[in-house]
């Protein structure tokens, strides 16, 4: 930076500091004055500033809600068929993975009006386990996560 | 956001504006939780998670409704109850426990499925309250009959109780909150009430409120003098739900 840049920026921190002086020793009726003759009314005026505001926070919001849909409709064309293996195995490998979870991992379940798993049940578990990386689709070391 | 449920606080981060808006899969997703709808044969719902990410199951059978709570309910459980076994059982509506993990997942997906803030707006259409108000609501926020009775009249729409009966006796009830706790309803639906008619008489629902001394609804010596309408109709093969509504104003005087 050379000198006639410091120079500058000294008169340009003077100004600043002399315009913040100004605006601090106005009185909040001569500001509102001051702005009622150059804008308008004040409250209708913010009244506008917080409608934009609020409708800039409701639309990166509402972009959320979009973001969330569209992953749904991408996650729905990826689900997989389950493949056929047998019961007594499925059985034994849900027991096994529920069983041995480690406690590093965070294991959540809760199930409405839980009575015995049927068949189908054991399955749908056990894809819901592979699909979340607890159990390797191909598994055959017996399901140790 | 002062003043809000967590599951309201939910939606608004969501910009959820209207109840057309309350996606719920979106809002699983949102939470990464995805949402599979698959035969289900020892519950109707569950939800496995590992660290951050679950997957939600509902049972394919299930009518919308019902299909429409029990994500919610599994969605409460996630915000919750994450990192936790639980092993939920048949409940009636409202579990004892006012901390129990169900009763903490049913009312987080009542706030979620008919958020305060939304909800109000929608019932304020409708100055009366009644079965056909309820089912109007009910339509708006794609909930059943007996969920939506009961925001209404726990929200205090109108002074009222909502008393679901079976062959059995009074199965459980709701008081608005004007209503004061000394008007407690019989256990058995006294053989006066137009209910008494829909359970056991083979009747068909009543289309609008009758008048009733309030001595059928409630066993006290005061109910004598006061009269309430009451509305009915049948939830289950065998279970009934009615609106008792309190239009003298001298039963919502506190003693």
């Amino acid at each position: 930076m050379t000198r006639a840049d410091k120079k500058a920026l000294r008169a340009l921190s003077r100004l600043a500091n002399a315009l913040v002086e100004d605006v601090l020793a106005t009185s909040d009726g001569e500001i509102l004055t001051e702005f009622t003759e150059t804008h308008g009314d004040p409250r209708k005026n913010s009244d506008a500033m917080r409608s934009l505001f609020e409708k800039s926070v409701l639309n990166v919001r509402k972009a959320r809600l979009r973001a969330a849909q569209a992953g749904v409709t991408a996650d729905r064309t990826s689900a997989t068929a389950r493949k056929i293996v047998s019961i007594e195995d499925a059985r034994g490998k849900l027991r096994r993975v529920l069983a041995s979870c480690p406690p590093h991992v965070k294991f959540t379940l809760a199930a409405r009006n839980e009575d015995e798993l049927s068949d189908a049940d054991v399955l749908g578990m056990l894809q819901d386990l592979e699909e979340l990386g607890v159990v390797p689709p191909d598994d055959k070391s017996g399901g140790h996560p | 956001m002062k003043g809000l449920t967590p599951a309201e606080r939910l939606l608004q981060d969501l910009g959820i504006s209207e109840p057309q808006e309350i996606d719920l899969e979106a809002i699983a997703f949102h939470l990464g939780a995805r949402v599979r709808f698959r035969k289900l044969e020892g519950c109707e719902a569950r939800i496995i998670g590992c660290n951050d990410t679950a997957i939600i199951t509902i049972d394919h059978s299930c009518s919308p409704t019902r299909k429409r709570f029990s994500l919610a309910h599994e969605i409460g459980h996630w915000t919750h109850h994450r990192g936790q076994t639980l092993v939920c059982r048949v409940e009636e509506w409202r579990p004892q426990d006012k901390m129990s993990p169900e009763r903490v997942a049913n009312t987080f997906a009542a706030d979620l499925l008919m958020p305060k803030y939304l909800f109000a707006t929608a019932a304020r259409a409708y100055p009366k309250l009644n079965f056909k108000t309820v089912a109007g609501i009910a339509g708006v926020f794609r909930t059943s009959l007996t969920a939506t009775a009961i925001r209404l009249v726990d929200l205090g729409h109108s002074p009222a109780l909502l008393v679901c009966h079976s062959s059995l006796g009074r199965k459980w009830f709701t008081r608005g909150p004007d209503v004061t706790s000394r008007w407690f309803p019989r256990d058995n639906l006294d053989a006066d009430t137009f209910a008494f008619g829909v359970l056991h008489g083979g009747q068909p629902d009543d289309t609008m409120p009758h008048r009733m001394g309030a001595e059928a609804w409630f066993d006290r010596w005061e109910a004598q003098k006061h009269d309430v309408y009451e509305q009915t109709v049948r939830t289950g093969d065998d279970e009934v739900l009615t609106l008792v509504l309190i239009t003298d104003s001298r039963m919502l005087e506190e003693y």
